[in-house]
């Protein structure tokens, strides 16, 4: 499953290289849960025994993660957390699984997952022998995919700011009327989960080269801080960087939405309610755009946007409110790039710039969405 | 045992000998935003551990195969090791750093002079050194990383200057703020006996007036910490009362009364505005540096200045608006005046070290 990643401690890839291979020394290529992720001191291994950035104390006998709030923290991991303490509930180790997704060193199942044969070639090498491989790793994943497409879309002269991307789903602002209550749907991301993801997303691009920093800042070193403060980047790359890319992790189904279970409660229990009745939509709505891109993109055309709208307005299960539905749609596009398959647009038609694995993109999606869309896909795509 | 001068090997065999990591209870935290309610029943789910001086003071301690060596000449006495060590082998030199003792008579005599000038109506300039190229003292400790450092310090310091032996303190105790119902977080509560305080914890006057909102934040945990308070006196027959200070880090002279000769916290108008904010809302304030005396103060006499009594007898007078390094902050004839405490005051509240 391909998962948008939003916590800043898989922004270091180091840090999952050495989980990876604490991963492989203590698992091989059998399953393993979630939890066993986390930091277990009764382990045989533990990401302790691979992780080169541990910091030596001078006046105790510990090597600890620099990057934990207090030193003995008994979370130990700031990636993972610990078994024994968990102040982040799993997200710290779900989001670290998602990232092993998304790089394709790990395929992230329900209830287990395991390494991939790629996974165990980047556990065999030191991180700083992974070479092209780690360029591999970050192009297999849509949603950094995507972002780079959007940072060299919104730079100026081989120069973009970090302000000038929004990294996450699109809002589309949508009022829900029942009952005579108007319910402000929760469907975009929220800025500090956009901000997080940048922050991630940019470091795993200097990371491999394809951004650097504008003043004289080294890169190692900055990736390795506790907060990534630089505002700006200069791209090294350029639009051809897309062209017969495949991205072997796009988004899937059903996480072409946020985690609306995650909404607090804070005086938000109608919204996040009815978001989640409505949220089968969105992701019917989104996925079509995925989907119809996808489909265009292997036969090397593009996709009528207006007809495939004016396909979907008339079936239920894409539509929220009749009304605003084509304005509502032109901002969903948006979340094409956000899955792995950026496009340009020209006249009202959307040319993909790149191929995503459609096993993965369609995991989940209901057999019916999948049948409607293949019925259309022949009055959708045209020569691009 | 003969002492080697520099060097501590009674734990040398520990992984965390007492001296470099100490620990504070944390306590539960169900039903949501009882956690200050808990504290007060003293129910803990567990502990977490902080390090002493590597925060403070690096390298200053160091652990190896023959012990514990104290390189004092990075050492700004934050004095964290010292309270924590469970065998008293560690003394401040008459520079305030941390060594292993016994220090020679001139020395502590030399100590107990400058020790005799803490809270005499002039500031006390805290020991500053330069290690890394860096200008370290207690108030570039305490004027940053408000959690980590200030409040860290400040709980097992207070936890030193508690008077019962079965005190305890406790870092970010949720509580319910009525109109932020999840920003409610008290940074340092402790108790004694039937004195309980709570802390909120500034690593700047700058920081306090820029946020402009930490005279609403005692009020709101003054407001909702009397009910918790009352709940428990009414429950368990008890008589508990409550202080609550403004615990404030980072350069003394800022907090100086305005007008007063050293005041330099009159650029940007903060010193101003802060007194304002102090007497219209009735705050009492204590600067890190004043905390810091009253624990030197006490490990030098070799007995302590319970926070509690000082609270009762110092600062919680009319009148009385702040304790500094150099004594109370207090106002009279429409001003606002540094005074002394006097020895015979001091001698009054002070009491044997348990």
């Amino acid at each position: 499953m391909a998962v948008l990643i939003n916590r800043n401690p898989v922004g270091r890839l180091i840090c999952l290289h050495s989980l990876l291979r604490y991963l492989f020394a203590q698992f091989g290529m059998e399953e393993f849960t979630l939890n066993d992720l986390k930091y277990d001191k009764k382990k045989r291994h533990t990401i302790t025994d691979f992780c080169p950035l541990l910091l030596k104390i001078s006046s105790v006998r510990s090597r600890v993660c620099p990057y934990l709030k207090t030193p003995l923290s008994e979370a130990v991991c700031y990636l993972t957390q610990s078994v024994e303490y968990d102040s982040q509930k799993s997200k710290s180790a779900s989001d670290a699984l998602n990232a092993l997704d998304g790089l394709g060193w790990v395929d992230r199942g329900t209830q287990s997952s395991r390494i991939t044969s790629f996974g165990e070639t980047i556990a065999a090498k030191d991180f700083n022998a992974l070479g092209d491989l780690l360029l591999e790793s970050v192009l297999s994943y849509g949603p950094f995919v995507g972002f780079l497409w959007k940072a060299l879309a919104n730079s100026r002269g081989a120069v973009v700011k970090r302000g000038d991307i929004f990294a996450g789903f699109p809002d589309t602002k949508e009022v829900y009327e029942e009952g005579g209550r108007k319910i402000l749907l929760s469907t975009g991301s929220r800025k500090d989960t956009n901000v997080r993801t940048k922050s991630v997303l940019f470091c795993w691009g200097l990371s491999v080269g394809l951004f650097s920093p504008l003043s004289k800042v080294d890169i190692a070193s900055y990736i390795l801080e506790q907060r990534w403060t630089l505002r700006e980047f200069k791209i090294n790359y350029s639009e051809k960087l897309f062209s017969g890319l495949y991205v072997k992790r796009p988004l899937e189904y059903q996480w072409l939405t946020k985690s609306t279970k995650a909404l607090r409660e804070r005086y938000q229990g109608p919204q996040r309610e009815t978001t989640l009745r409505l949220e089968g939509k969105v992701q019917n709505r989104r996925f079509a755009v995925v989907y119809s891109l996808a489909k265009a993109a292997e036969i090397g055309k593009g996709i009528n946007y207006e007809r495939l709208i004016d396909r979907l307005q008339e079936e239920k299960e894409f539509v929220i409110n009749t009304a605003p539905f084509r304005q509502v749609m032109e901002l969903e596009k948006e979340v094409a790039w956000l899955a792995g398959i950026p496009f340009r647009e020209k006249g009202g038609i959307l040319i993909p710039k790149t191929r995503i694995d459609m096993k993965i993109a369609k995991r989940g999606a209901p057999e019916k969405i999948l049948s409607f869309l293949d019925s259309i896909m022949e009055e959708v795509i045209l020569d691009g | 045992m003969a002492r080697v001068p520099g060097i501590c090997s009674l734990c040398k065999d520990k992984d965390y000998p007492p001296c470099t990591v100490f620990s504070i209870p944390t306590f539960n935290n169900k039903p949501k935003y009882h956690k200050f309610y808990n504290f007060l029943r003293q129910d803990i789910v567990g502990e977490k551990k902080y390090l002493t001086c590597e925060e403070a003071c690096p390298d200053s301690l160091i652990l190896d195969e023959v012990g514990l060596k104290l390189n004092s000449e990075n050492c700004i006495g934050v004095g964290l090791c010292l309270i924590n060590c469970p065998f008293g082998v560690l003394e401040f030199n008459s520079n305030f750093s941390v060594q292993q003792g016994p220090l020679s008579e001139d020395e502590r005599a030399e100590l107990r002079r400058k020790v005799g000038c803490f809270f005499n109506g002039n500031p006390f300039p805290v020991p500053e050194k330069i290690v890394g190229g860096r200008r370290i003292s207690l108030e570039t400790y305490t004027a940053e990383k408000e959690t980590k450092h200030l409040s860290t310090w400040a709980a097992s310091v207070l936890k030193f200057l508690s008077g019962d032996s079965h005190s305890y303190v406790g870092l970010e105790i949720e509580i319910l703020r009525a109109k932020k119902p999840r920003d409610g977080r008290i940074d340092v509560c402790a108790r004694s006996g039937d004195d309980v305080l709570i802390v909120e914890s500034k690593v700047s006057l700058e920081k306090a007036v820029t946020e402009g909102s930490f005279h609403i934040q005692m009020k709101g945990y003054l407001e909702e910490s009397e009910k918790f308070i009352s709940k428990y006196n009414k429950l368990f027959d008890a008589s508990l009362r409550r202080y609550a200070i403004l615990l404030i880090g980072g350069r003394e002279s800022d907090l100086l009364p305005p007008g007063h000769k050293s005041n330099t916290g009159v650029v940007g108008g903060y010193n101003k505005r802060f007194y304002e904010i102090v007497e219209r809302e009735k705050i009492k304030f204590v600067s890190a540096t004043a905390l810091w005396c009253l624990l030197v103060w006490s490990v030098v006499a070799g007995r302590k200045l319970h926070w509690d009594l000082v609270c009762e007898d110092v600062l919680f007078k009319k009148n009385v608006f702040g304790l500094l390094s150099g004594g109370i902050v207090a106002k009279e004839r429409d001003k606002f005046l540094l005074k002394s405490v006097t020895p015979e005051k001091i001698d009054s509240i002070v009491r044997d070290a348990s």
